[in-house]
């Protein structure tokens, strides 16, 4: 039986840096954001609603992305009528910069950590 | 982005006053934040919630079940409000909304505000570019340097130019509190202090707390200085509560007990100076099952979590008298049935006694014939004889007849009344069996055990009869 393995802990720069990805692969709005995290992580990552507007705002103050709306109009509603808002985000050229950052910055990290678990001369591997 | 314009979507359900469009109203409430930007938040949150609920209703559930899981799955109105807040505070005015924060929560609470503030501390195991490579701007939130004895003008220029801001002091809130622009503030050694410390020897200093402490805002790019009083003034807003949980269904304009016990317990326990005194702020209007509460919005969070500790304390409290209930039930089902049990062992036990005592009847009834036949034909040779030895002899049998006669009936009456005294006991033992086999609300799922009932209805026509064929000897 296999050992199920703990899901890693998101730290608020891992969650600037998975958005600001999904952002580099095209315009989004911030619930389809949250299901593509899900659906790329096998639904090990989940950035609930809470945290993942916050951040989005942050960044948008920030200047990391550009926003601009959509009305969504329902088909039975009266024509004439306002219909629902819905706020799409691109990533601004400023967001690209820092998403490189971020991305050095954990191989980095990544690259630091594997120093650790990779010198045991008896595991010739790393672990 | 004109290419994702004017897309369309299945329609979608509202309604004027659905359950979404009520928590998106009390939520924009609670939005610090200008009208325009709450709206636009809203405007985002409600796109979420609907397609949240319509991916719900796919996958089975029913439009409320749906619809509270997707508010449920945002977590803590007034915490997510808050978390909004922050995120669109800048680096600078988070910096002096930590004095905001001081003021209005006091020097209690100003370090527990403080930690409210997301971390910038580096996770261990960062990486010095993760530390160095962007400056976080939550780190710098401290003065720059110690602060001058002065006069309080001096001190509201010195803290603004810190910040590379200009300011404005709304002096009237603070000559009403007692300190005036020439009002002598000793020296501060601010530097290296978060503000929420500086704030506190500046009111230290001015003597001054809770409503009249000094406070601040940033709006507009002007640093704003004035009491907690004047912007709590300034930053009224209404919120309406359904608390149809808490306070029973009454008419509306109608104060019931329970509406006024929370009105009290909320301008009790939650900043008691907005509701009291002729210079009250704040107002709380209970109609029917409605609370509405016209408080600052820095107020309006507090209520919501008092409301919410009322709920929790209430969920508890009826989970306990629940279970004292049942306990009681339990209880009182083991006590009905050891006494049913005593009750049916004790009428065995008469009923055995009564078929002993009618045996012993029976037979002292014989016996009673006998003798009384023994008797009669002594007396009838007695009388009869006319040998004089022989009627001696008669006449002493007949005394010891006449004796045993007499002993033998008073065993008769005896036996009869004990007869009746345990035929009595049968019937009180039957009555009390039935009074407690009777069903009640508490047992009204327990049934009788069918041995007691049918022997205990058999026994009744048993000593009915048996009575009326004791009283007929």
């Amino acid at each position: 039986m296999a050992r199920k393995t703990a899901t890693p802990q998101l730290t608020q720069d891992h969650t600037e840096l998975i958005v600001l990805s999904v952002l580099s692969e095209g315009p989004s709005y911030g619930y389809s954001i949250s299901k593509q995290i899900a659906a790329r992580s096998e639904d090990e990552f989940r950035i609930g609603a809470s945290q993942l507007y916050p951040l989005l705002t942050k960044m948008e103050k920030q200047g990391l992305v550009e926003t601009d709306w959509e009305e969504i109009k329902s088909k039975s509603a009266d024509p004439d009528a306002p219909g629902r808002k819905r706020k799409w985000y691109r990533l601004a050229s400023k967001g690209e910069r820092r998403l490189q950052q971020r991305i050095e910055a954990h191989k980095r990290f990544t690259s630091l950590i594997n120093s650790f678990i990779a010198t045991d001369p008896a595991a010739g591997a790393v672990a | 982005m004109s290419e994702i314009k004017q897309r369309t979507k299945p329609a979608v359900r509202t309604s004027a006053r659905d359950p979404i469009t009520q928590w998106l109203d009390v939520f924009t409430k609670l939005l610090a934040l200008p009208p325009a930007e709450r709206e636009r938040i809203r405007d985002e949150l409600e796109d979420h919630l609907r397609m949240r609920v319509d991916d719900l209703m796919i996958l089975g559930m029913s439009e409320p079940e749906a619809i509270e899981k997707a508010v449920t799955e945002l977590g803590e109105t007034a915490e997510l409000a808050k978390r909004f807040k922050e995120a669109r505070t800048s680096t600078r005015r988070r910096r002096l909304m930590h004095t905001t924060m001081f003021a209005a929560a006091g020097l209690a609470l100003t370090v527990g505000a403080m930690n409210l503030i997301p971390s910038s501390a580096p996770t261990p195991g960062a990486t010095p570019s993760q530390v160095a490579g962007e400056k976080q701007p939550e780190n710098d939130e401290s003065m720059g340097k110690d602060i001058a004895p002065g006069n309080l003008e001096d001190i509201f220029t010195t803290i603004a130019e810190s910040h590379g801001v200009k300011h404005f002091v709304h002096w009237g809130s603070l000559e009403e509190a007692g300190v005036f622009n020439d009002s002598e503030v000793g020296a501060i050694p601010a530097s290296g202090l978060s503000m929420g410390k500086v704030a506190i020897f500046l009111n230290s200093h001015l003597g001054l707390d809770g409503a009249d402490a000094v406070t601040a805002r940033f709006e507009d790019d002007i640093l704003e200085f004035g009491t907690v009083r004047y912007f709590d003034k300034r930053e009224i807003i209404t919120v309406d509560h359904d608390v149809s949980d808490l306070v029973p269904a009454g008419n509306v304009l109608e104060y019931t007990a329970e509406a006024d016990q929370l009105r009290k317990g909320i301008s009790t326990v939650v900043e008691p100076y907005i509701w009291r005194g002729e210079d009250a702020i704040g107002a709380i209007v209970c109609n029917g099952s409605q609370l509405s509460v016209r408080a600052p919005e820095r107020v309006q969070g507090k209520i919501i979590e008092y409301i919410e500790r009322l709920r929790a304390i209430q969920h508890q409290k009826h989970g306990a008298a629940e279970r004292a209930h049942d306990e009681a039930i339990a209880l009182q089902r083991r006590d009905q049935e050891q006494l049913i049990e005593q009750t049916h062992k004790r009428f065995v036990e008469v009923s055995n006694k009564i078929q002993d005592l009618e045996q012993d009847l029976h037979r002292t009834n014989f016996e009673f014939y006998a003798v009384k036949l023994k008797l009669d034909e002594l007396e009838r040779r007695y009388h009869d004889t006319a040998d004089g030895e022989e009627r001696q002899e008669l006449g002493d049998r007949l005394v010891h007849a006449q004796v045993d006669h007499g002993t033998i009936e008073s065993k008769r009456s005896r036996l009869r009344h004990q007869l009746d005294v345990a035929l009595n006991r049968l019937l009180e033992l039957e009555h009390t069996m039935n009074v407690l086999q009777t069903p009640t609300a508490a047992t009204t799922e327990r049934r009788l055990p069918n041995r007691s009932g049918t022997q205990s209805r058999t026994a009744v026509t048993t000593v009915d009869e048996q009575r009326r064929a004791n009283q007929g000897r």
